[in-house]
């Protein structure tokens, strides 16, 4: 009997982490004045984990006119404590309520929670680093007040969290974590989504040379390196335009250099701009750049790449891990000149094939980064845990993936039971999904030799090949 | 990870052959028209065989390895332009967090460059992971630091053609001298550790030099002997050799000292010591067992 349905449609959706109770540790909640990116990441993926049946509790601290417990896109939220004190309440709440808990999500934020110290040694916790932040704790802090940050969030947390899986939510802080901070846990990157999804149709990009920038003008993203390079790209580039759409502090003082520089009718500022215009500006862009000095992530360069649009930036924290070099942009050396790396780029652009084939793979990239992938990875690396530690399993870790594609077609068993078979060979963790007759599988902690063995196990030694995870796999999750 | 491969200990060197023969299978299916290069690195434990295979160990390297694989891609394309030889380069990615993996994904070059991991920590095992899945005629590896010059390799061949199945480079073998002195503390300690490595190598002056080629076959042969994964690895290596009758030949070289090396003169310094007490012991034993008649 040959099974008529595609692979694709074998694989069942349902959140490894289904009935479990989960509690998040988080510094602010949503509504808090100063909420920020770390904000939005707690929350799109815990809804995301109610939504997928998982009783989620969320701890923070509680800001003036909030209410002590409510309930927010169907997670019950708890607060308590202020700035600091939250540390306090939360490390309270846990110990007296840990029982109702199977996982605690540490979201730190400099300082962790310590979850570890009051959980139990049996209940799963997985930290979730989005930056390091020891030396910032210099820049914001006297001493002897900087120093203590810095203890709490390298050595106090190495020992509390001794070899529990941390979350990072890039390559960049992936590096640091294991070689700044020092943990020694294994350590997955789950990235941030991306809400907006232009619908912009391919081919229709500007005859001339255009560079687009859609961003909150402010000035550590140093758009002003943007404005002084123009004048030398005209020279290359006569017919270039430059599209600069977005407000903030720098917009002014960019409007006047730009003047200055007799650009006036070069570079237009848009101010803030509708979704319409936006989209329509991205469509007609060549090129987007970045030339911010460190970024958590590059948003604006995901979404010019949903758009099409390939971007260059500097090789900086943040901005190397969402540029893929050569494929979707390019990464330019931080002391070298930004025209030089511009026009290389429109240079190179100017070849409608290449430049229709960078935006596919663009739109491939940008696509791979969703709110909905990203809870359910954090969901795998939860439920992994939840099990670890019931199994009491202890595994030694290692930094290197491998990611291994294999030919379905060249499959001779019965594929049902191939991928029934799957959650049981593999880690909780390892990622895989088909795409119509392929199968990829990201397996974190193995080298190919082991990867091998595992494709052997699987049956699919003879229709598989594998190579080292690069940055990009870890980022995409192999997709 | 994946169950067996957990409860494993770090002891059994032989049983690394069985996944590499899995891994031989994977990549026997693979289609033919996949490029050796690194993209496609299905084929980075199967390579095909060539003459002379580079093998570059590199933990956390990513500020020194760019430049280092970059002279090695340019030294080796001009080495087979002008002597037909077939060269090819194996980085071995010992569980580096930083990003070695991508920059060595991007290498281009005239000659094909392999990326290869290795999850078992040490200098030791990266490079004998690379030896053991080498098909190559003349197999030799080099520190990720350059502190070598790739020059010293035009001398080696040569030798190497002649039939010398070790051929090393040696910073104290005749006119080689330092450019870059290292500091007192690590000099003391490498003197202490030479005088060791001296007891098990009495006539090899320097048996530390990152940079040795061997005979793929008579290396391969001594591979599953060798259990030393740190530093001091190469005097097991060549004691091994040694012992299986292999003269080694030195060829001295200009040499110059890197900051930025993953050696921690305490911790790896003391555990290079205990090592070639280990590795003593070891010949002692396999000494005995062979004397005594033993099945080789």
């Amino acid at each position: 009997m040959t099974v008529q349905t595609r692979p694709d449609e074998l694989l069942e959706n349902t959140s490894p982490l289904q009935g479990q109770r989960v509690l998040l540790l988080n510094w602010r909640d949503r509504t808090h004045p100063l909420a920020g990116g770390a904000e939005v990441y707690t929350w799109q993926i815990g809804q995301r984990l109610a939504a997928n049946g998982s009783q989620v509790t969320v701890f923070t601290a509680r800001h003036a006119g909030s209410e002590k417990e409510s309930t927010d896109a169907g997670m019950r939220i708890v607060r308590g404590g202020g700035t600091f004190g939250v540390y306090l309440a939360a490390a309270w709440f846990l110990f007296w309520h840990r029982r109702e808990f199977d996982a605690v999500v540490d979201f730190q934020n400099g300082i962790p929670f310590f979850a570890p110290l009051f959980a139990g040694r049996r209940r799963a916790v997985v930290c979730v680093v989005h930056h390091v932040h020891t030396e910032q704790f210099a820049l914001h802090f006297r001493w002897p007040f900087s120093r203590i940050g810095q203890f709490l969030e390298g050595p106090a947390s190495r020992k509390v969290y001794g070899a529990r899986p941390v979350v990072a939510v890039s390559p960049s802080t992936r590096r640091d974590v294991r070689r700044r901070l020092r943990l020694r846990g294994p350590i997955h990157v789950v990235p941030n989504g991306s809400a907006v999804r232009p619908h912009v149709p391919a081919g229709s990009r500007s005859e001339h040379p255009r560079i687009v920038v859609v961003s909150r003008l402010v000035s550590h993203k140093r758009f002003d390196l943007l404005v002084e390079a123009v004048p030398e790209l005209l020279r290359r580039h006569p017919d270039l335009r430059v599209d600069i759409a977005g407000d903030g502090p720098e917009r002014q003082v960019l409007t006047a250099r730009a003047a200055e520089l007799g650009l006036s009718d070069v570079v237009t500022f848009h101010g803030f701009v509708s979704a319409d215009k936006r989209e329509e500006l991205l469509a007609a862009g060549w090129l987007t750049t970045s030339p911010s000095q460190a970024e958590g992530w590059g948003l604006t360069v995901i979404e010019a790449n949903a758009a099409g649009v390939p971007a260059v930036a500097f090789d900086v924290p943040g901005l190397r891990d969402s540029v893929v070099p050569g494929r979707t942009g390019w990464i330019i050396p931080r002391d070298t000149s930004l025209a030089d790396g511009l026009s290389t780029a429109l240079a190179t652009l100017a070849d409608v094939e290449v430049a229709a084939e960078m935006a596919d793979r663009c739109r491939v990239w940008a696509g791979s980064f969703s709110w909905d992938t990203s809870a359910d990875r954090l969901a795998a690396v939860v439920a992994g845990e939840i099990d670890a530690r019931r199994s009491r399993s202890r595994r030694e870790s290692s930094d290197l993936s491998v990611l291994v594609t294999s030919d379905l077609d060249g499959f001779g068993g019965d594929l049902e039971s191939l991928l029934g078979r799957l959650p049981q060979v593999l880690r909780r963790s390892d990622e895989w999904q088909v795409a119509g007759s392929e199968l990829r599988i990201l397996l974190h902690g193995c080298d190919q030799a082991v990867a091998s063995e595992v494709m052997d196990r699987l049956g699919l030694a003879l229709c598989s090949r594998m190579r080292l995870a690069t940055s990009a796999d870890l980022l995409t999750g192999g997709r | 990870m994946h169950e067996t491969n957990t409860r494993r200990g770090p002891a059994i060197r032989v049983a690394e052959r069985e996944p590499f023969e899995a891994l031989a299978r994977v990549n026997s299916a693979i289609p033919g028209g996949v490029a050796p290069g690194l993209h496609e690195g299905a084929s980075a434990s199967d390579r095909p065989v060539v003459d002379l295979e580079l093998v570059i160990p590199a933990y956390d390297e990513e500020h020194r390895l760019p430049a280092t694989l970059a002279a090695a891609v340019e030294h080796l394309t001009q080495l087979a332009r002008a002597t037909t030889l077939s060269c090819a380069i194996v980085v071995v990615d010992n569980g580096s967090v930083d990003r070695t993996s991508d920059l060595a994904a991007a290498a281009q070059g005239g000659v094909p460059v392999y990326l290869l991991g290795c999850r078992q920590r040490g200098k030791g095992s990266a490079v004998r992971r690379g030896f053991a899945t080498s098909k190559a005629r003349w197999v030799g590896f080099m520190d990720a630091d350059l502190a070598t010059p790739m020059d010293t390799l035009d001398r080696m061949i040569p030798l190497l053609r002649e039939g010398a199945p070790v051929v090393i480079a040696s910073r104290n073998a005749g006119e080689a001298d330092r450019v870059v002195k290292q500091s007192v503390f690590r000099r003391a300690g490498g003197s202490a550790f030479r005088l060791a490595a001296r007891s098990i190598l009495p006539d090899v002056a320097d048996s530390q030099c990152g940079f040795k080629f061997f005979d793929g076959e008579a290396v391969r042969a001594v591979l599953a002997d060798c259990a030393i994964d740190g530093f001091s690895f190469d005097v097991e290596l060549l004691a091994r050799m040694r012992r299986a009758g292999h003269p080694i030949v030195e060829v001295p070289v200009l040499w110059t000292d890197v900051p930025g090396s993953t050696f921690s003169p305490l911790r790896d310094g003391l555990r290079s010591f205990s090592d070639t007490v280990r590795i003593h012991r070891s010949l002692h034993q396999s000494l005995h067992t062979s004397t005594s008649g033993g099945s080789r």
